[in-house]
């Protein structure tokens, strides 16, 4: 595509824009048409659809964009004009997304993405695939050439002459299993009984459940041990439903997984109805996290995610950006680890536990914290409440060994690990030369026992604050630590 | 850690640079006192009137009036006490180095912190002055990281002079940062 030539957006946007109008008066269009409350209701409704509609019209005559030599250029508006230049070396990704209409005229969403933001830069609907791709094309070679000179790596991540090598696929068993660990089941039901909820057909609840156990065999209310069986039969089929549900979701949502590496970057493709295909340039990856709950463990898998620079806007799915993999087995996993960055091998982590004082505290600070709500209840159930006391504290000292025992941690000359979680167990680990800043914290707990704890930030590490905080480490050695890691990441020059 | 204090105030016209722990600038004990003493004025104010509609409330009831006079007071004389007392203490727990490797930020009385930035993770950085900094001739600087926690690292109570040069030690020259 030649430079300062401005390019319109794909024909059938217009359609595309237009069903996102429709959509978005659907919902109020059946409840007005349900409910049939108003006569003027019908044509308020139409008369409020009419300008958006205008609108959807109006953005894509209006759309144009252009592939400059440095930059996108991309102009839109006719009353409000805007044009927003995003430079090539600043583009992280081109994701595209298709639905079923998409699939159905071989068209896709395209978004830009660039590491800041938790937007995309610009979201392009539609654009034909030979149009993405030559775009890809352009864009890639553009880069290349205007960040080849200052590092190599980056000059190799030309799209055209780029080996794919398949990383992992999911299987559907696969997706199956992941389906059941992930119990998404109440996402859907949530979503359907909200509409049901909405349209308000459903008839008086009471009445409704009487209806149902009515109907159940030789059931009658009232006696206890009946209603009993009947609440947990129904409990049963709820969790069986969900759990269904959920599989559904997964192989609908994730249906087709691929994990693909080219060159520097990772690709992952996945969806059934919609698909998706997302870039995860490799050296972009800050912090990397495998998590394994206890149906994971049951099953033997692991989830695999990768944090990237600029924030990540989660999915409405669920099956986010930032998936390297929702369910691996153990070579799987290392497979993916290994292509996520170099130095990743779990195996050979060698991991350190943290000061012999930590379960002591850990248990002191659990029992506190678990006696406290105990306390709370007692004023309104009594004091009874309160025999309980002990085995409460008993667990609580049991769950706070186990999480201490679970906790660890490695440094390597190029990374920083971390293990944690006695339930739903979690590792992270960071290449050193994607630390932003690294600090040692002490409480006046932690000073009473000559403890403190080592906190790695790193780029969009999440909402649970640092990167890595590893607790309870001996003051002297987390003071070794922050000046080894200081070192290491003064002298290592950071790259988006 | 945050054990030793330095001996005598760095000289200010020493290079910022020079890796040794600095404090910051004495006069920011008076800016603090004087942000605290606004806080307590509002904080009176607010009691003032809440204790008022309790009086009128409580006419007739000489001991819970007593009672909640008293409390009020009280409040009103911790949150005095407080705003007095606590910046010098916590000026007596920060300082902080920079050095070609990067800055070190130590700071907290009761909960400590010891925090590096490398010189190569520093976005860029803010001089800032409120309006009572300016009165005092301080400012504060903020060092823009891509971190999460780190993501704007604040130091108060620098000489407005000293928040400049350190600014200037700190703009990276070699900027081939993509975004």
């Amino acid at each position: 595509m030649p430079s300062d030539v401005f390019h319109r957006l794909h024909p059938t946007s217009l359609l595309f824009g237009l069903a996102s109008v429709l959509r978005g008066f659907l919902l109020p269009a059946v409840v007005v048409l349900v409910l049939g409350r108003g006569r003027g209701a019908e044509l308020w409704l139409a008369l409020l659809a009419v300008p958006a509609a205008i609108a959807a019209i109006v953005r894509y005559v209006s759309y144009s964009f252009s592939l400059g030599d440095d930059e996108l250029v991309i102009k839109e508006g006719i009353l409000h004009r805007t044009e927003r230049h995003v430079p090539y070396p600043r583009i992280q990704s081109l994701d595209t997304t298709r639905g079923p209409l998409h699939r159905l005229l071989g068209v896709a969403d395209l978004s830009v993405q660039t590491a800041s933001g938790a937007e995309p830069e610009a979201v392009m609907r539609v654009l034909s695939l030979a149009a993405i791709e030559s775009m890809r094309r352009h864009v890639f070679d553009r880069r290349a050439a205007l960040g080849g000179a200052v590092d190599g790596e980056r000059a190799t991540a030309t799209e055209v002459p780029q080996d794919r090598s398949v990383v992992a696929r999911a299987t559907t068993g696969e997706l199956v299993r992941y389906g059941l660990i992930a119990n998404r089941g109440l996402v859907a039901l949530a979503a359907a009984a909200g509409a049901v909820w909405q349209l308000d057909v459903v008839p008086d609840e009471a009445e409704l459940w009487r209806d149902v156990a009515g109907r159940l065999p030789g059931v009658e209310l009232g006696a206890p041990a009946e209603v009993a069986a009947v609440v947990a039969a129904t409990l049963v089929a709820a969790f069986v439903v969900l759990r269904l549900l959920s599989v559904g979701w997964a192989l609908v949502s994730l249906h087709g997984f691929e994990l693909a590496r080219h060159g520097d970057e990772l690709r992952t493709r996945f969806g059934l109805l919609t698909q998706r295909t997302l870039t995860i340039p490799r050296h972009r990856i800050q912090l990397v996290e495998v998590e394994q709950g206890v149906l994971h463990r049951l099953l033997g898998r692991f989830s695999i995610r990768a944090r990237t620079a600029g924030a990540i806007a989660p999915d409405q799915s669920g099956a986010g950006r930032d998936w390297l993999h929702p369910v691996a087995d153990r070579q799987v996993l290392a497979a993916v680890l290994d292509a996520a960055h170099d130095d990743l091998d779990l195996d050979a982590v060698r991991w350190q536990p943290v000061a012999a004082g930590a379960v002591g505290r850990r248990s002191r600070a659990l029992i506190l914290r678990s006696l406290a709500p105990l306390l709370a209840l007692a004023v309104p159930l009594g004091p009874r409440v309160l025999l309980a006391a002990p085995v409460v504290a008993l667990v609580a000292a049991l769950v706070a060994r186990r999480q201490i025992a679970v906790l660890g941690w490695a440094v390597t000359p190029t990374t920083v690990w971390l293990r944690w979680g006695w339930l739903r167990r979690r590792i992270r680990v960071v290449p050193m030369a994607k630390a932003q800043s690294v600090a040692v914290a002490e409480s006046p707990f932690d000073r009473r026992r000559g403890m403190a704890t080592l906190e790695v930030d790193t780029a969009n590490a999440g909402p649970l604050g640092a990167a890595i905080r590893i607790p309870y480490l001996e003051r002297a050695l987390a003071d070794r630590l922050w000046a080894d890691i200081n070192d290491r990441t003064a002298r290592t020059r950071f790259r988006w | 850690m945050t054990d030793h204090h330095p001996a005598a105030p760095v000289d200010p016209l020493a290079p910022v640079d020079d890796g040794r722990l600095r404090s910051l600038d004495p006069r920011v004990v008076e800016v603090e006192r004087l942000g605290g003493g606004l806080g307590v004025g509002c904080l009176t104010l607010g009691v003032g009137g809440g204790t008022l509609l309790a009086m009128v409330q409580l006419l007739g009831q000489p001991l819970a009036m007593a009672a909640v006079g008293v409390g009020a007071l009280a409040l009103v004389g911790a949150a005095a006490w407080g705003a007095w007392a606590w910046p010098p203490l916590a000026f007596r727990h920060q300082w902080y180095r920079l050095d070609e490797r990067g800055l070190e930020v130590r700071r907290g009385v009761l909960w400590r912190r010891v925090l590096f930035v490398p010189r190569s993770r520093i976005q860029h950085t803010d001089v800032n002055q409120g309006p009572i900094e300016r009165h005092y001739g301080l400012a504060h600087l903020v060092i823009h990281t891509a971190g999460t926690v780190s993501a704007a690292v604040r130091l108060e109570g620098l000489d407005q002079d000293t928040a400049v040069r350190i600014r200037d030690r700190l703009v990276r020259v070699d900027d081939d940062d993509a975004v």
